[in-house]
């Protein structure tokens, strides 16, 4: 399936591209896909394919070229391509595309220019750039992805809820129930959902007591039994002993049926 | 269950009257005193709500909504619709026509007209009414609705291949995990009798040793280069494509044929290696690891829509200890079949070979295998009561884990994505099946995910 590319390949490969779009033969997108695998098998060149993949974007290509070469690069690219795509960022029509190649790339430069894209990029790119974040778990971003928590888009504030939960660790954690009181009230159980993946990820660590504090916290206040019931699940793998006394607590008491059921299964499954 | 079951009448044992400081070891103590050998709870659910003698109060029967109405999730929406012990109230399609294909079927049934049509699964979910849902979307849409649906506490039987993902069907995991509700996965190959004996057989050692593991899986094809077509009238095109990249329409992308592409499944290989690679697994007893390393190799269409590879070949290695029946580590084949590599799973071990496959074929080297019962020392595998889905609707009444759980199905098509990875990479990959990531390899973990376009999020 190998065949070693040359230079002279590459570049007519990925020339046959700059004015492709869908219709056309998809032979144009197999060869220039041939040249990157290529680079990928061997480990060798794959510099100097991620170079050709940013001409790409400089020239006037179309926007199915673009997109392949940023999906491309999401294996391939490295520091040296991420000034390239950030431009694509601040445009509404390819800020989706730039995301494709830097959400997954291992360096922190991706992550700066998402993180600086926030401000300057359309509305309508600020969730995709808060959930690429969220994604790779950019704790430097907490600050600025806290401050669309109360956006009038819903969506963005939706987003930086889940990113923040996805993110996880302490500032993150302060943010999220620095807000539950005042976010707005359709916001409320998507951060309560965060603060359950936030004490998730403390699970396991030497920070399981966080985890207890919020599991705890979450069963006492939230209005919402499916949190109630997560959180008591979440208790018993922090600490079992609190878990139990809960889930009696929950039987016990005059709970909403399904907790009360849930508690009951989750009591069951101990004994048993 | 159009209302939640009351709390049950509480007994000798229960902990309604337990001291408020009594721990977890003490309960235990006490309860045993009381009731030893007896269940604490006798059931979650009165048993007169199972509907043990064909009837069913309308207040005990379990709603449910079903979303995605394609050709498959129509055929699992009909099987629920049948049973007395469901009531289907809500539908779901992006494509109006199949979810008003789907009502007509629930009208007709239920002679009312009373269940609902919904393009977006987000106001379905909104429903306060339901208990459970069926999902039968394409790949690129399984997480989302998925994760969504347990937030809301539903429980959920939902087609294979588990995610488009590696980490999407880990969140996937987690979220039903979290939240605690019922997953039961579309592999209904486990209600089989012929795969389960099977299974068993493997499972305690009648083969021996076990060394490897082929799997047959179909052989994918080719297609033309399709034109931008105009979106057909009532099908939410953009909303199809949701979290995949945007791209033109054109018919031969949607409905059925998503499976072919790239963005939104994986082909034969996951298509399959959900059904096949999850009964390998269920008899060695990997449903809850994966290998080390995996070598792919595939042939991509080189022309046309579909790009998922055609034919394949991967092999999957796993360490010493994995398997309890395989001491010194085995190797899962997979490959699309041929006359000499047919359908189905072939264990083989050092006291000799089983191949399974649908139609009840079971051939072996040992003779009389197929009739062989299980000694009393030897363990049983879970056996599922009354078919696939009816397994479903019990553990949603008892809150049992169901024959086909979540971590089942993320294990099973794990193969299939890793697979793809190496196929596409062209190289061997080291793979950490605890951590699921690559060992040392950043540009292999880079092609476990893929950012999702604006708007959605797992």
């Amino acid at each position: 399936m190998n065949d070693s590319a040359t230079s002279s390949s590459i570049n007519e490969a990925f020339r046959a591209l700059v004015s492709y779009e869908f219709g056309q033969s998809h032979e144009i997108i197999t060869a220039a896909e041939k040249v990157v695998k290529a680079a990928t098998s061997t480990g060798n060149g794959t510099r100097d394919v991620a170079e050709q993949l940013v001409w790409l974007l400089d020239t006037e290509s179309t926007f199915d070229c673009k997109q392949f070469a940023c999906k491309q690069l999401a294996v391939v690219g490295g520091p040296d391509e991420v000034s390239a795509i950030a431009p694509l960022l601040l445009d509404a029509e390819t800020a989706d595309i730039a995301r494709y190649a830097l959400e997954p790339m291992d360096n922190e430069k991706a992550g700066k220019t998402l993180l600086n894209a926030l401000d300057d990029a359309p509305p309508s790119a600020r969730a995709g750039i808060i959930n690429s974040l969220g994604r790779r778990g950019a704790e430097r971003a907490v600050g600025a992805i806290a401050r669309r928590m109360d956006d009038a888009d819903p969506v963005v504030a939706s987003a930086a809820i889940h990113a923040l939960g996805a993110i996880g660790g302490k500032k993150a954690v302060k943010r999220l129930s620095a807000s539950n009181k005042s976010v707005a009230a359709e916001m409320r159980r998507p951060l309560e959902d965060a603060l359950l993946l936030c004490a998730h990820g403390y699970l396991g660590d030497d920070e399981n007591r966080r985890a207890t504090e919020i599991f705890g916290s979450l069963f006492e206040d939230s209005k919402h039994e499916r949190v109630q019931i997560a959180a008591l699940r979440g208790m018993l793998k922090a600490d079992s002993e609190q878990g139990w006394l809960l889930a009696v607590r929950a039987v016990e008491a005059d709970s909403a049926p399904s907790l009360t059921i849930a508690a009951k299964a989750l009591l069951q499954e101990l004994i048993d | 269950m159009a209302e939640k079951p009351a709390p049950e009448p509480t007994t000798a044992a229960e902990p309604t009257t337990a001291p408020r400081n009594i721990t977890r070891r003490s309960f235990i103590k006490s309860a045993a005193g009381v009731a030893a050998g007896a269940t604490l709870f006798p059931s979650i659910v009165p048993a007169s709500a199972l509907g043990l003698g064909g009837t069913v109060a309308p207040s005990n029967r379990i709603v449910m909504a079903s979303i995605g109405l394609g050709s498959q999730g129509t055929g699992n929406m009909r099987g629920f619709v049948r049973n007395k012990q469901v009531q289907i109230v809500a539908l779901c399609d992006v494509d109006q026509g199949n979810w008003e294909n789907g009502k007509t079927i629930v009208d007709e049934t239920y002679g009312s007209k009373d269940c609902v049509g919904y393009g977006d699964f987000r106001e379905l979910l909104e429903r306060s009414d339901l208990d459970a849902v069926s999902i039968a979307l394409p790949d690129h849409w399984h997480s989302i609705p998925a994760i969504a649906a347990a937030k809301k506490g539903l429980d959920m039987y939902a087609e294979k291949p588990l995610a488009l993902t590696i980490p999407e069907g880990s969140a996937m995991c987690d979220a039903v995990n979290r939240y605690g509700v019922v997953w039961q996965t579309g592999s209904w190959q486990r209600s089989n009798d012929n795969f389960r004996h099977g299974c068993e057989m493997v499972r305690n050692g009648r083969l021996g040793a076990i060394h490897t593991v082929k799997v047959g899986l179909p052989t994918g094809k080719p297609s033309a280069a399709f034109p931008e077509m105009p979106v057909p009238n009532g099908f939410d095109y953009d909303f199809w494509l949701g979290p995949a990249p945007e791209a033109p329409y054109t018919a031969q992308r949607c409905h059925w044929n998503f499976r072919w592409i790239l963005d939104y499944s994986g082909g034969q290989l996951t298509d399959w290696a959900a059904h096949h690679c999850d009964i390998a697994n269920w008899g060695m007893g990997t449903e809850s690891t994966g290998p080390v390393a995996v070598r792919g190799k595939g042939d991509f269409p080189k022309e046309g829509l579909w790009n998922a590879a055609t034919q394949y070949y991967v092999e999957l290695d796993y360490a010493p200890g994995a398997s309890p029946v395989a001491p010194k580590g085995f190797q899962i084949q997979i490959k699309n079949s041929t006359d000499d590599w047919p359908m189905g799973v072939r264990f083989e071990g050092e006291d000799g070979w089983l191949h399974l496959s649908r139609n009840n074929t079971y051939t072996s080297s040992i003779e009389g295998l197929q009739d062989s019962k299980l000694g009393l020392n030897e363990t049983p595998l879970y056996r599922s009561n009354g078919g696939h889905s009816q397994n479903f609707l019990d553990c949603v009444r008892t809150r049992k884990a169901t024959i086909a759980p979540i971590h089942a199905a993320h294990h099973a098509i794990n193969l299939a994505h890793l697979g793809n990875i190496s196929m596409q990479l062209e190289r061997e990959i080291k793979w950490d099946p605890e951590a699921e990531c690559f060992v040392n390899d950043p540009e292999a973990d880079r092609k476990l995910t893929r950012a999702m376009r604006q708007g959605w999020h797992v």
